[in-house]
């Protein structure tokens, strides 16, 4: 069960999009932490018990893909989730984000349904 | 013109624009204030996802914004003046800028638009220019997620926003002005890595003519 959920993306506007989105699919009781960088997901990841974490690439400090490289070498946090949530997405980055780790990727501007969707991977 | 000479130009921008996104995120009293505004909206769309009687309010409120936008598009009609730029630089594998203008009102709209109707309070600025930001960074991503080849990988820069006319773009390759329920929005690309997208315009305007 998804209890806290960390949100890393440098736009106030996207995060709270990002928010919304999973609460209506299906994550309304959940706890979310916000960082505008990697660099702050990565303190957040480290200092709370996170069952979650959804990130932008393209953030100031420790970028997306740095953040999902640290998470996955950590012993701590490899087995965390990570969604990540793009403007800058294609099928080659898709494919390298899967392979270090990511549990889906998601293109801006992001649904509900995509959300719901990107969830139900996690859940099989 | 190379990637520095861009940047440098970019950071020459911001200076001149006024008040640019940037700024606004390394002042901590602004940033504050975002996040707080931030807060705000959390708590109401949850009150009203919970049920609360918003309805009198919201039904009020959107009387408010009809006579407003009636009153906005007299104002549209007439030549609004472009008021708020949003830019992102290009980076990989092609080099260029791509900037959005709006008018302030409009970004306004837009902004109340997603953070849904705070019950008549004004918008902060700083919301309206992450928004912007935002949206510009998403129109970029998909641009170019058609424009190229879908194994080619590529890499935008962080966006900037900014009061007053837009930036010069170098080699400005498209222009295009659309109109929103009689709102005007002008997007431009360019680059020098944009030249052979401008010779392809060029062959489809003919083909169009």
């Amino acid at each position: 069960m998804i209890q806290t959920v960390i949100i890393a993306d440098d736009s106030v506007t996207a995060r709270m999009i990002i928010r919304r989105c999973l609460e209506i699919a299906g994550l309304s009781d959940a706890k979310f932490l916000d960082a505008r960088d990697g660099t702050e997901a990565l303190e957040l990841a480290k200092e709370n018990q996170i069952d979650l974490l959804v990130t932008d690439l393209n953030m100031p400090k420790m970028n997306g893909r740095s953040l999902l490289k640290h998470i996955k070498s950590s012993p701590r946090l490899s087995e965390l989730p990570v969604l990540v949530i793009t403007s800058a997405s294609n099928p080659a980055k898709e494919n390298e984000l899967l392979n270090m780790g990511a549990f889906a990727i998601l293109g801006k501007p992001i649904s509900p349904a995509d959300v719901a969707e990107a969830l139900e991977k996690l859940n099989k | 013109m190379t990637m520095e000479n861009m940047a440098f130009e970019q950071a020459e921008l911001m200076e001149e624009g006024g008040a640019a996104l940037n700024e606004y995120k390394d002042d901590a009293t602004s940033s504050r204030d975002l996040q707080d505004y931030y807060e705000q909206v959390i708590a109401k769309n949850s009150a009203v996802s919970e049920g609360d009687d918003e309805t009198t309010d919201s039904d009020q409120c959107a009387e408010n914004k009809e006579e407003e936008a009636e009153a906005d598009t007299g104002s549209a009609e007439e030549g609004e003046d472009t008021a708020l730029w949003a830019s992102i630089l290009i980076m990989k594998p092609l080099r260029g800028e791509m900037v959005l203008a709006f008018s302030s009102a409009y970004a306004k709209q837009l902004t109340e638009t997603i953070y849904g109707d705070m019950g008549g309070g004004e918008t902060p600025d700083i919301a309206v220019h992450d928004a912007i930001a935002e949206i510009i960074n998403t129109i970029a991503g998909r641009f170019l997620e058609r424009l190229l080849p879908s194994d080619r990988e590529f890499e935008l820069g962080l966006p900037n926003t900014g009061w007053s006319d837009p930036p010069d773009v170098e080699n400005e390759v498209i222009r295009l002005d659309f109109n929103l329920g009689g709102r005007t929005v002008t997007a431009i690309v360019g680059g020098e890595d944009f030249d052979s997208l401008e010779q392809k315009i060029g062959e489809i305007q003919e083909k169009v003519s």
